[in-house]
């Protein structure tokens, strides 16, 4: 599972590299932002704007990193597109996630 | 009516293949990107849980996708031969609000059979005790190309 990051103060802006989250790849989604969420960043911005696909089984990874951030931290998305945004307005997981279009949006937001 | 079967093996890296076979099916029949990627979504929900659930992760068995279209609808039917669901997953599969209670939002798996009933029109499972059919049946609501010729 690809990633890139960087930083915004002491935001972490971490992108999907890959096009599909499917049940295959879940696990080694969730190990790799495991890595980053472990970090001491207030907030961690996770960038899906390369993210074609995600089912049920990539939704259940989000929820899992989200979990482990804690109340103190906060786990945002950003960049999704629509058909992916779909997937969580019929899962009621926008609810759930901040969602923001950019990820500029995100950083000042969160800052 | 117009069909074509896909067959994977239970492997999950196999369930893409089959769902972005169906997804150009879906444009090749009128659905725009978001109905395409929703039937898309469904078929790799359908295949996942055949795998997990049905053969519980092990490796060689079928999976199988029938595609069906008709003058009005495509009917999409996955069948394994592993262990079928229970009672309570088929009333998941049949019920008319099938999405829980917003205190289960957190819940990180057991969603896959909803997201199949929140999108397809119409979903029905069967098993004979050798097979399982999960059946799933989309609206196509682009009539001038099915009009034009398709059957």
């Amino acid at each position: 599972m690809r990633f890139e990051e960087s930083k915004s103060g002491d935001i972490l802006i971490t992108k999907v590299m890959e096009a599909r989250i499917g049940a295959d790849v879940a696990p080694r989604f969730k190990e790799g932002m495991i890595h980053y969420l472990n970090g001491e960043n207030r907030a961690v911005i996770l960038d899906l704007s390369e993210v074609t696909f995600i089912d049920s089984s990539g939704l259940g990874a989000l929820i899992s990193c989200l979990k482990s951030m804690g109340r103190e931290r906060e786990l945002v998305l950003a960049g999704t597109r629509g058909t992916v945004a779909s997937m969580f307005k019929l899962t009621r997981m926008d609810k759930v996630f901040r969602m923001f279009n950019r990820t500029d949006d995100a950083v000042a937001a969160l800052s | 009516m117009s069909q074509i079967r896909l067959e994977i093996e239970s492997d999950l890296s196999s369930v893409c293949l089959m769902a972005m076979a169906v997804n150009k099916i879906c444009v090749f029949y009128g659905m725009d990107e978001l109905e395409a990627y929703q039937v898309e979504l469904c078929v790799s929900e359908a295949a996942t849980n055949a795998i997990l659930h049905a053969y519980e992760g092990r490796p060689g068995h079928p999976v199988s996708l029938l595609v069906s279209a008709g003058r009005d609808a495509l009917v999409l039917e996955c069948a394994d031969s592993g262990k079928p669901m229970d009672t309570h997953q088929v009333n998941r599969v049949t019920a008319s609000s099938p999405m829980k209670p917003e205190g289960e939002l957190l819940r990180e798996g057991g969603r896959g059979l909803e997201i199949i009933r929140g999108i397809m029109d119409a979903v029905s499972y069967v098993t004979n005790g050798e097979s399982n059919l999960l059946s799933m049946v989309k609206r196509l609501n682009n009539r001038r190309f099915i009009e034009s010729g398709a059957q």
